[in-house]
């Protein structure tokens, strides 16, 4: 019994080496803090090395870590009360969602210097429903596939939330996205193709 | 194609779920028509927005801290979660063999055994043979006048040992740890420390008039090389570690502090007059405080 315990201690560490900055990334990035990120990451870990036994061997341990990071996530949020201006905790009607929500409005907007900072103060703020696919597609890299697997939903609807919270986001980043990062965007991709040509 | 057929396939587009012949056909569309190419641009803009903003976190001490940090956790982990399965496995084992008993004893019974044994009147087996053997006698250190070992006694040592260690040696036994208690006169206790195995146990030879100390030698092998953890052990009151810092965990006191590349870790003996413990390692400070929090 207890070498099996250390093979499982075994196997945790080579995802710890192989996903852990990953994972750090996604919870760093969602929770717009690194000191949670870092909480969070390791609970991930230590209840990957608890619950092993109901991984199933040659399946996706990314996707599974993941998962449970997401999870953790959400039961970070539910015990920080003092985040009650969160809405990512629970699965609210996507109609409802408004940017105003998001956002703390638009005196504060215009006070955000960086666009860095703009966007993770969005990302924290969006509901997990939304959040998770654009995440899990953005910073995890995933195919629809992997996220409709890693979430539990079908494919259709990781392509439905991830287009709503593309478009929150941008309507957010609008003002600065416009001007500046697509004209660059666009001057690279031309400057592509006249390559390619 | 249209702008109504091409927009919401953009972000297919933009996420590598089209073939590259749908693809093709998307940025032809794109080319001719300037409203589609903005939703294009703005859409990668966005994406590349995120992309910066997570990379621009990074947790304290850097990534390859994080991860020690985290192998250190699970290695606590599992270490408590093999220590508990011990725990409960000799209660386990014992009461499979009670059961075992009673069950044989029900046969034996059913079967007439007992009357016949009752019949042969045979001799009771001596209590003492098939008693555990008695416990380790002890020596007294009441009336122990020697004066007590320093923490620059056990560096000193420690340093000899890195110069030239001893060969080789299978871990010590328990038989071994017996012999060294009756020896020195005071239970030798070793620790379990996860990650490194127990390669041997002496006493430690200290200057006349001081007292003894057992030294436990642990060791472990890292990609460079092996790292090792002394564990000195004196009798209540006779290991004394001054200029250390103290920590009260779990209302237990633990000094730590660090010298010429070795970290220190100091136990106290309790008011029980438990042993004095002292280890020095070439890990890093935490790392050995860490190793201690989670050993037994």
């Amino acid at each position: 019994m207890a070498e099996r315990h250390g093979e499982n201690a075994r196997i945790v560490e080579e995802w710890v080496k192989t996903y852990s900055k990953g994972l750090f990334s996604y919870a760093a990035t969602r929770m717009n803090s690194t000191a949670d990120a870092e909480d969070v990451v390791q609970e991930t870990f230590l209840k990957a090395y608890r619950s092993i036994a109901s991984f199933k061997q040659g399946t996706d341990a990314k996707s599974w870590l993941y998962q449970i990071l997401i999870n953790t996530i959400r039961d970070h949020y539910r015990r920080a009360s003092s985040r009650a201006a969160t809405m990512a905790i629970e699965d609210v009607d996507e109609t409802e969602i408004e940017i105003r929500a998001l956002m703390a409005g638009p005196e504060e907007l215009a006070q955000q210097a960086e666009q860095t900072e703009l966007i993770g103060e969005a990302l924290s703020k969006l509901p997990e429903q939304l959040a998770a696919p654009l995440m899990l597609r953005e910073i995890a890299d995933q195919s629809y596939k992997d996220i409709a697997t890693a979430l539990e939903i079908p494919i259709g609807t990781v392509m439905s939330r991830l287009s709503r919270a593309r478009k929150l986001l941008g309507k957010i980043l609008a003002p600065q996205l416009g001007e500046i990062e697509s004209s660059e965007i666009k001057e690279k991709t031309d400057s592509d193709r006249t390559l390619k040509s | 194609m249209s702008c109504a057929e091409t927009i919401p396939k953009l972000e297919l587009m933009a996420d590598d779920e089209l073939t590259s012949e749908q693809a093709a056909t998307i940025l032809s569309h794109i080319d001719e028509c300037a409203s589609c190419r903005d939703n294009w641009y703005s859409l990668l803009a966005l994406r590349q927005t995120i992309k910066d903003k997570a990379a621009s976190f990074v947790p304290e001490g850097g990534f390859a801290a994080l991860e020690d940090r985290l192998i250190t956790a699970v290695r606590k982990e599992d270490w408590q979660t093999r220590s508990n399965s011990r725990k409960y496995e000799g209660p386990i084992r014992a009461a499979a063999a009670l059961l075992l008993l009673v069950v044989a004893a029900a046969i034996y019974g059913a079967t007439g055994g007992f009357a016949e044994l009752d019949k042969q009147n045979l001799p009771l087996v001596a209590q003492k043979d098939v008693t555990q053997k008695p416990p380790i006698q002890v020596q007294s250190i009441a009336t122990d006048t020697t004066a007590p070992v320093s923490l620059e006694d056990a560096l000193s040592n420690f340093d000899q040992f890195l110069a030239k260690p001893p060969l080789v040696r299978p871990a010590a036994t328990a038989d071994e740890l017996a012999r060294l208690s009756q020896q020195v006169g005071f239970a030798v206790k070793p620790m379990q420390l996860p990650g490194f195995k127990l390669a041997g146990c002496q006493i430690v030879a200290s200057s006349p008039g001081k007292s003894n100390m057992v030294r436990l030698c642990y060791s472990r092998i890292n990609g460079k090389g092996n790292d090792s953890i002394m564990c000195y052990q004196a009798a209540g009151g006779k290991l004394v570690a001054k200029g250390l810092n103290e920590h009260f965990i779990d209302g237990r006191k633990i000094c730590c502090g660090e010298t010429q590349n070795k970290s220190i870790v100091f136990i106290p003996g309790q008011k029980d007059n438990s042993n004095e413990t002292l280890l020095v390692g070439t890990i890093s400070k935490s790392d050995l405080m860490d190793l201690v929090l989670s050993s037994s």
